[in-house]
This record gives C-alpha cells, structure tokens and sequence, in this order.
C-alpha cells in the first residue's frame, strides 16, 4: 500500500528568535516491511542548508539552523512510503532465559540493538514502578512474543485512552495509578514490563492512516503522529505491537523511527535563543495514493 | 625509617624511600638529610614562602570559604616525591601504553565496534554507562574512527608488593594539569639549590607536545580557546592558569555561538570563527542540543560541528566512556585483542558486577572490597563503613541495575615523607600522572601531581578535596635545557593571541572593573576623610559632627555612593547628628549595595572573571586586598563609633592601606599592562565612574556651604588636589580657584573637564570608530560632556551670587546624567551587539498523539 504523509509543524513566537538549532527525526525508515520512496523537508524561514545523517539506529536525522531573527517557523516533511502487510501470526518464539542466552551469541546490529533494550533508558529507569503490573501479568515460561501479546491485550483492556491526560513527563507510576495515558505512555508501559523482565524491547514511533467514518469527508491535518513497542525474539528479530489499538501493526502502519525510548527519537528538539513563549501548532495528513506529493525542497 | 617499624602496623605498606635491600634511596637520601639540616625557623620560612606565593599566584579572589569548598590542592608539600630515572621509564613505558591502548578502545567504541562484535567488551558494561554517546556512534558502523586522543590522565598508586596500579583514568580533560605546573614553579623556587642539583626533568615538553598537537598541520596558526567552567567552579583557577601558560584565551560557553557549522567567540567587533576547542568540561555539558543534559549549559550545535568536521574538539567529545571502571575486569584481554601486547599496568583487581557470576562471588565477601558505580567520580564505598540499612540499599541498588557497578579489592598505597607544619610525617600517596599525544605514540609528563592522604588502615583509597599536595621530581643523570613556553611565543609558529579580537564579556568585564575600582576608590577617600575629621577634632564630638565640613562629607557620601536615604532623604537629619550605624553599615555591610565592603566584593568578582588576563603583580594587589577585607570584615565595631578613637584609628589603618593597594593596582594598570583594547575599557570604565564621582560630589558640597574653607579643604583632599591648588594658587581657599581646578581644569587628573578630555579620547581609539564622520550615540556624548566644559564661563557658575549657584547646579546636574549614558552607549554596542545571553528555550515535541488526538471510533481505532 502507498502512503504518503504530510506533517506540519508550526511555531510562532511572543518576541523574534534571535537564533535556533533544530535536529528533527520525522523521515520515515526503510524497514523489512517499508520502503521510504520520497522524503522532503521544507523548512520556512529557508536555512543556509539542511542537514541530514543517519543515526546509530539508522534512523533518518536533518539538521538547520536559522541564524537571523524570526517570529514564526514552519517544518514541513511530506514522504511517500510504501507498506506491506505483516504475516498474521507470530512465529515461535522462546522463553525468557533462552531468548536472552540465545542472545548473547548474536552479534548484528540488531541483535546489538536488543542488548542495548535489556538496560535501562534515559526515560525509563530500571526501578520497582511496573511490579503491580508484572504481579498482575507475571512472564513465567511464555515465550516471549506471546508474552508481548498478551501484555499489548492487558494494557488495551485494563486502561483506558484518554488524551490529555498525561505530559512528557508523567512518570509510570502515575499512568498505573490512574490506569489512563496515550499511545506513548502504554508503549512506555509496555517496554518497562517487558525490561524489568528481561526481555529486550523497544519504542518504535510512526503514523496510523485513519479512515472516516462512512460517508463523510477525512478531515485535514487530523491524523496523529504514533507510538508503539517492538519485542526481539532471538530465533526470528524485531516484532512490533500496538498496545493501544490492541493490534499488530499493518500496512496502515508507517514507522519513522526506532529508539529505547522516546527521548532516543524525539521528533523535533531545538534550542532557541530569545523567542519569549511560543505557540507550537502539529498538522498530519496520512493518505492513500499512487501519486507522490509535490516535493520542493529548501536547496 | 626501617622497614621493621612498619610492619608492626596493622597493614603493609610499600616505602618510597627504600630500596629493596632496606638502604634508603640515594636521591631521597640526600633531600631528607638536607631538610634535615634545616632548624624550625628556616623549614617554617620556607612552608610560608609556598603559602605565600601560591597564593600571589592568584587565589585571592575566591573567599575563604569557597577555598575550602573548592577541593584544591591548598598546600603544597616542601617535600618533593622522587623518581630515579630508571623506575620513572620504566614506569612511563606501561603509562604510554596505556594511554595507546585507551586510544585504541576510543577509536574502536565510537567507530567499528570490533570489541563489541566479537565479545571481548560486554555489551551491557558499554551500554549502561553515562559515558557512552550514542549519538556519536557512526550507523555505518564499520567506518574506522582515526580520531586521536591528545590528552590522557591516569592516578596511580602503589601496592605493597612494590607494583604501579592504576586506580583511576581520567579521559576527557586533565583535570590537575593546572595545579601540577603551579607546584612546579612554586617549589624550583623555594628549593633552587636541590632542584638544580638533582637536575630535575622539565614538564614543559608536555605543554609544547600540547601546542603542536593544536596546531596539527595547519600552516596558519590554529585559533583555539580553552573552554572552561564559568569562575565560580572550583577547578576554574588551574583552567585560568593553563590558558595563560599555553597562551590561548580562556573562554566560557555563553562566549561561543555555532553558526552552520562552524563555531565563533563573540567579540567586540564581532564573530570571529575558532578551528580548536580544548574543552576542560565533561561531555555532558557541551551541548544541550545533542547530549539532551537537562542543565542549559552548553554550546548548543557544537557537536554537530564537530562532526562536519568545522572545529576540532579535544579531547574528542564521547571519551568520558573510557573512564568507565568497568572496563579494568577486561582490560588485558582488550589489550591483547586491540595492541596484541600483554597489559604492562595493572589496576586494583575489579569485579564488574553485570556479570552474574562475579557478582555472586562478591556478594559473598562483600565487606572485604570497595564498591563503586561506574558513572560517579566520587570515591569508592568502603562496605565497613556503611550502616546495615545504608549496605542494605546498596545491595537493592547493585541488584537492579548490576550493570553499573564494580568491586574492587583493597589496597595499602605506599607510603613517602612529608613535611607538616615543620614536622616529619609519612603519608600515603596517590600520583596523577598525565600523557600526551605526539602523533604517533604519546610522551609522559616527567613528573605530575601527588596527592598525599593521611594513613589509613582500611586500605581504602584517596577521599577526595584532600588539601594537599606535592610536587613529583624525576631525577636526570643528563644535563638540562633551560626551556620555558615563552621562547615558543618567539617562534614563527607562533600560536599567539595577538590578532585575536577581545571577547565581549571580557571587553565588559574590564569595563565594570576599572568603573567599580573607581568607585571603590572614591568611598574609600571619603570615608577615610570622614573619620579622619573626627580623630583630628578636638570639640565635643556634637559639635563637630554639625560642622559644615562633616556635613559636607557626610552628604557625599550618600550621594558618591548612592545609598540613599542615608545622610541626605528622610531620617538624613537625625543621622547627621547620630552617623555611627550608618558609616558602620557602609564600610562593612557586604549585602548593601555601595558600601565599601561590597565595591571590594564587586571588584574581586570582576577580576576573577578576567583572571586569565591578569599579570602576576596584579594578583598579588587582589591577594592583598582580598586579605584586608576579611581584616575590614572582622573588625568589632560599635555603635559609638564616633567617639571610640581606638576603633576609628584601627578602622583608619585597614582603609589607609586600602588606599595604598588600589592605588598600587592604578599604577599597574598604567605602567604594566598594554595599552591594549582591554586597557582602553578599562580605563573608559574608570573616566566615566570618576566623572560622575566628581559632578555628584562637588554638587552635592556646593549645596552645603559654598564658602566655607573647611568644606573647601575637603574638597580639594577628596580629589587629591591640595597640594596642586598650592602650588598653583599660593593663596588662601578661594571658592572660585577650587572649582576652576575641580571643575575645568583640563590638566588636573582629577578633575572634571580631565576625565570628558580623557572619555572623548579613549572613545576615539576604540574599535569600529576611527572612520571620518561618524557621529554615533557614543561620539556623540563624549563630545558633549567635552565641549559643555569647555564652552563653560567661569564668570557665570563660579561667581558668589545667587545666579550662578544655580547655574552651577543645573550645569552640574546635566554633566551627572551624561556618564551613565555614555555607559549605556557602550554595552549596547560593545557587549550586547551580538545576542544577549538568554535563556535557552528547549522545546520537545511530544507524538502529536498526545496533544491532538483523533478519537475515530467508525475506523475502529482510537491511538
């Protein structure tokens, strides 16, 4: 399936930005069920260069910096990205402790990736916040991609969305007390279950294509950025599941970056220098199409 | 001291001294048996000469109480730690491999990642420390790094069995590098004759190994500053030193700005682009924008230059990885995998606790060994110290994150004389040792710094901040070089400052320091004068507390320092009658603004800022003043102070030799300093804060009494101008011939017209200005406060009748406006022309998921 997606991010300041340096993660990856076909980042004021790299996950990194004053930034980033849809069901995986000696004889990236998954990350600290959880849904010898199943089951029916709830910085215990959050606190939930438990995992951020209900127009700019977690089965790799729409990720799914956790792929960071208070404004259009979008780059 | 004595004590300990057969070392011998000689008075002469000049070398602006805070190495031992030739090579052959070898791993972590890949280092000991930057980790691992890493710096100490242990590595900026030069220039001078005699080697190679390595292969000298914490950091002395010594400029964070790419210091004239960054910081407070430290410390953008190659970076960001004491549990089989040679060096046995199996072994002698966590740079734990409930917490803590942990065994340090208080005494020592790049290999500095630490029998390591140290003298056989930076200033690679501009935060640096040692100056004068009135006076202290004179000072002083209401707003009366809380408060109320004690404060804030730039005279003036302050603070002063002549007379010693040393510090910076840009603001500092001292005071006086030859007398002693009247006038106080001198005489430095002259002179050098025609807001004023006192008719202001007394006080008021205008001028186009300072906004953008979430339920999915 072809997808193409426009994300917009609009700042406006109180009082103009003398300077700010930006580092944005929005382009997305070429994964084993992806291919990123166009990527464009259309930055407004124009910068001298926009720079891009891949970071040690391979994720697609641009860089810019606006050097003279500015009372507004706009981010554009509009890519094409062709999906494929998963197998339906999991393959076998291990239990626990065979998955993680398994591991250790395993040396590419990503089984480089999964060891890093099994420590504690700058967002989710190693610590006894998750054991209610575990006590409710304790791993024992379940293979570890069941066990990632059914933990994406439990957190879609013990807790409830609710938007607004929490912040970037809510920590778990609250999200558990409350039994609410958004996508990223269930992923972050998840990942801290399954760590504390030993099993490597990891946060994978995206989109979702939305579908109208019947009969009526998509509105624009109403799709959402997303977050969910993937689980590393040493016999078969990365898996992903979406605790909060209780799914496996599909053809609907676009992944633009994978990290321990969020702060390893924030989508947009900068620094500004002046600017007073800033009003910050996130549209996302996730569509189907043949035709790619109309790419005009800053250089 | 032999060897028998020792080892009644409760552990062994390797002596210094000795030689394997139980002789002591010839080289020790003969130092011991030379202090020896010395009787009590001459070895406690020497221990105040090390006092003494450490602390002309320029301690003196941190208070007392931040010195003991500031973990520096406050004394310096007069007994030297020796090294033979022999042992120091042999020594240096396992320091340089080391320093080879931490290369090597450097290059590895942060490029193919080979030690990873084939399981020598494990993955979860590299993983889980603070150290280890992922963003810097190349994706297209298999890239070889060829990074050097120019700096490298290890503590070592000695087991009983007579081996060198390294006990911590240092990687990321030779923190102690400052002090160990210090020691060295402090101690060839209190101990010449020996120092020449054991022809000690020099440590100046390592500074030139230093500067080459700087300069690279660029045939243009490199710019380059040494990035450092802002002044208030405890280390920030030995950074100030180093920068001077190398001859680079010492800068902080808020003077760098990255502009694609590149990476600039602000300065005067503007944005001057640097090819060098010495960073004497850790890799966390670098840059906030990719290290992602929750402090807004930082160059925000400095790595991403780096990384495209638009400055160079030493050490190279992501070396606090190396640190990791983990990696002692692998380090020779890293060793023989990454230089195939067997490990010369090793460290204290160290179990990495990630490891299940060792961490149970440790768990079961747990009180025998030392923990530690391997992202923390304090000390290691000692088990036997800890309460059951503190062990306890431990235990829950290495269980949960076993990673980040280590065990290490105990070792007994050796142990070498010192002297304390003109007293034998053995301590316990630590080295830290510090190698550098030459390219291809590194040199050791042949020397270092001793930290020397009271015995104790727990055989556990160092505490930190310990107050002492000692130089490390290795002995030569060969004649030496009589070698010094300096002569490298000479050469025609000269790395110089010469051309570079003067950075904005140090142009207004200089400028509030000349401006608040102007001030500080002039409370002086008055309150001296002040209570110099009321000892000469032989009336009834009421009567001559309501003279016209004393009114007249009094006045002044809350006028020139500006702390109304005081003697001039509501209560003014009373406290004229009754003025003892009131000098009191402004000589030593340190919290209020324009009091004496808080001009010094202010003034020692302002040079410390600059401390880099200071010639050594100029640290002597500070040291002294720093110490009659504290000598100004601790004086018991009551509140009839007014009529207590002994405590006026003790208060009029310390502010008289006040004004000996501000004056000293006057005439260096005429005499010693070049008349460079930091010269010019200055003494545009100085001209401004004195044109207002003038037209603030002589108003205010003129309001007293305009007749009155006391009130005149006082006058012309506030501005040193006495003995010019007499000379001049050789007549009796005429009201008009004082004013003329204070006001418009364009030869007298003291007055008015004097420092308009001067402003609009110095304005005219400063850079950006000397284009024909160009009147800008600061020309502008200096030529106004010039020609108002030029064109000024004495006729009209200085004549007795009504008129012209409020000619003179409109005229006066005008000309007290114009200074603080110029100062305004100034700051906005010298220091504030690039951006202010400011905050640093770090915005996050969380999955818009969280800020506009799409409740959808027709589509079956709600995320």
């Amino acid at each position: 399936m072809k997808l193409s997606v426009r994300h917009r991010t609009h700042y406006r300041y109180s009082v103009a930005a003398s300077q700010s340096l930006n580092q944005i993660c929005l382009i997305p990856r070429d994964t084993t069920t992806q291919r990123c076909l166009q990527a464009a980042v259309v930055v407004t004021p124009a910068p001298n260069s926009i720079d891009r790299r891949v970071d040690q996950y391979g994720n697609s990194l641009a860089t810019f910096n606006l050097n003279s004053a500015h009372k507004e930034c706009d981010i554009i980033v509009t890519s094409l990205v062709d999906t494929l849809d998963t197998p339906a069901r999991l393959p076998a995986s291990a239990p626990v402790d065979t998955n993680v000696s398994l591991l250790k004889d395993l040396h590419d990236q990503d089984a480089l990736m999964a060891r890093d998954c099994l420590l504690s990350s700058p967002s989710i600290p190693m610590d006894y916040s998750v054991d209610p959880i575990i006590a409710e849904l304790p791993i024992g010898e379940t293979p570890v991609l069941e066990y990632a199943t059914m933990l994406m089951n439990h957190i879609y029916t013990t807790f409830t969305y609710e938007s607004g709830f929490s912040t970037l910085v809510t920590p778990l215990t609250d999200i558990i007390a409350a039994r609410k959050g958004v996508c990223q606190d269930f992923a972050h939930l998840a990942i801290a279950v399954l760590r504390r438990q030993n099993v490597p995992v990891r946060y994978v951020s995206g989109y979702l294509e939305t579908l109208p209900p019947p009969g009526e127009k998509k509105l624009q700019g109403a799709d959402a950025s997303h977050a969910w977690y993937a689980v590393y089965s040493a016999n078969n790799g990365w898996h992903d599941f979406d605790p909060t729409n209780n799914k496996q990720p599909d053809a609907q799914y676009i992944t633009t970056a994978w990290g321990r956790d969020y702060a390893d792929v924030v989508p947009i960071k900068g620094v500004v220098y002046g600017g007073g208070a800033h009003r910050l404004t996130v549209e996302v259009d996730v569509n189907r199409t043949e035709a790619p979008p109309i790419l005009v780059e800053n250089n | 001291m032999p060897r028998v004595l020792q080892q009644h004590n409760a552990a062994f300990r390797y002596d210094e001294t000795l030689q394997p057969d139980g002789t002591m070392l010839p080289g020790w011998e003969s130092l011991l048996a030379y202090i020896n000689g010395l009787d009590t008075d001459q070895r406690a002469r020497r221990e105040r000469d090390i006092i003494r000049q450490m602390r002309a070398n320029g301690l003196a602006y941190h208070n007392d109480n931040s010195i003991t805070d500031s973990g520096r190495p406050w004394t310096l031992d007069l007994v030297p730690m020796l090294f033979d030739r022999s042992s120091w090579d042999t020594l240096t052959q396992g320091l340089t491999q080391r320093a080879r070898l931490k290369q090597a791993l450097y290059q590895d972590i942060y490029g193919e990642q080979r030690l990873l890949k084939e399981g020598t280092l494990p993955s979860p000991m590299l993983y889980s420390h603070h150290g280890y930057l992922r963003d810097l980790v190349s994706s297209e691992s298999g890239e070889p790094n060829t990074n050097l890493l120019p700096m490298v710096t290890c503590d070592i100490s000695r087991s009983p069995a007579g081996e060198w242990l390294v006990v911590n590595d240092i990687c990321q900026y030779p923190a102690g590098l400052g002090y160990a030069l210090e020691n060295r220039l402090v101690l060839s001078r209190v101990l010449p004759r020996i120092f020449k005699q054991y022809r000690v080697r020099r440590i100046v190679t390592y500074f030139r190994h230093l500067q080459r390595f700087i300069q690279g292969n660029d045939t243009q000298p490199a710019r380059c500053v040494l990035l450092s914490y802002p002044p208030s950091h405890p280390h920030y002395f030995e950074f100030a030193w180093l920068a001077k010594y190398l001859g680079y400029p010492l800068v902080e964070t808020a003077d760098l700005t990255v502009r694609d790419s590149r990476v600039y210091i602000k300065t005067i004239t503007g944005l001057q682009a640097i090819d060098v960054i010495v960073r004497l910081l850790d890799d966390t407070e670098i840059d906030p924008l990719t290290i992602g430290n929750k402090s807004s410390q930082g160059v925000p953008g400095i790595v991403e230059a780096a990384r495209r190659g638009g400055v160079r970076v030493l050490n190279p960001i992501g070396t606090g990885v190396l640190d990791n004491p983990a990696l002692n549990s692998v380090l020779p089989q890293i060793c023989q995998s990454l230089l195939g040679e067997p490990l010369l060096l090793q460290s204290p046995a160290t179990y990495w606790l990630g490891d299940a199996v060792q961490k149970e072994q440790v768990f079961s002698r747990a009180d025998e060994l030392l923990f530690k966590h391997t992202g923390s740079h304090s000390q290691l734990l000692d088990p036997q110290l800890l309460s059951e409930s503190e062990k306890t917490q431990l235990h829950e803590k290495i269980n949960l994150t076993p990673h980040c942990y280590v065990a290490q065994e105990r070792t007994d340090r050796s142990v070498a004389p010192g002297l304390q208080n003109t007293e034998f005494v053995q301590k316990q020592i630590t080295i830290r040792t510090f190698l550098v790049s030459n390219g291809s290999s590194f040199e050791s500095m042949p020397g270092g710094l001793c930290l020397p630490d009271n015995i104790s029998d727990a055989g556990t390591p160092a505490a930190e901040g310990q107050p002492g140290s000692k130089d490390v003298w290795v002995l030569s056989n060969e004649p030496i070089l009589e070698d010094t930076l300096l002569s490298a200033h000479l050469d025609a690679a000269n790395y110089g400052q010469t051309d570079d501009d003067l950075p904005s935060r140090i142009a207004e640096s200089v400028f509030w320091l000349g401006r608040n040692s102007e001030r500080l100056e002039s409370t002086l004068r008055l309150l001296r004068c002040i209570l110099q009135l009321l000892v000469d006076d032989n009336r009834p202290l009421q009567a001559s507390l309501s003279s016209p004179a004393m009114g007249c000072l009094l006045k002044s002083l809350t006028a020139a320092t500006g702390t109304p209401p005081g003697f001039l707003g509501r209560g003014g009366k009373k406290r004229l009658t009754q003025p003892d809380r009131e000098l009191i408060s402004l000589l030593q109320d340190s919290s209020r603004i324009g009091s004496l004690s808080n001009s010094l404060q202010q003034w020692q804030l302002n040079a410390s800022a600059i401390s880099d730039r200071l010639s050594a005279d100029q640290l002597r003036v500070f040291t002294r003043l720093s110490d009659l302050q504290s000598a100004l603070g601790s004086l018991q002063l009551n509140p009839d102070l007014c009529s207590d002549a002994i405590a006026l007379n003790q208060t009029l010693e310390i502010l008289d030799e006040l004004q000996l040393v501000t004056s000293a510090s006057t005439g260096l910076e005429h005499e010693n300093v070049t008349h460079s840009e930091d010269w010019l603001f200055t003494m545009l500092g100085r001209r401004i804060e004195r044109a207002h001292q003038i037209s603030v005071t002589v108003n205010t006086a003129m309001a007293v009494d305009q007749n009155n030859p006391r009130v005149l007398e006082s006058l012309l002693r506030l501005f040193d101008s006495v003995m010019t009247y007499r000379s001049r006038y050789r007549s009796g106080l005429d009201n008009r011939l004082v004013l003329q001198l204070l006001l418009l005489d364009e030869i007298n430095p003291r007055s008015l017209a004097y420092q308009f002259k001067c402003i609009h002179e110095l304005i005219d050098a400063l850079p950006g200005r000397r284009t024909a025609g160009n009147l800008d807001p600061i020309s502008r004023l200096a030529v106004a406060g010039l020609s108002r006192v030029r064109l000024a008719d004495p006729e009209t202001l200085l004549n007795q009748d009504r008129d012209a007394r409020q000619n003179l006080h409109k005229f006066l008021k005008v000309l007290q406006q114009l200074p603080a205008s110029m100062a305004d001028a100034v700051t906005g186009q010298y220091f504030t022309h690039t951006e202010k300072r400011q905050e640093l906004g770090h915005f996050r953008v969380p999955p818009t998921g969280l800020l506009t979430a799409v409740d959808n339920d027709e589509s079956g999915v709600s995320h």
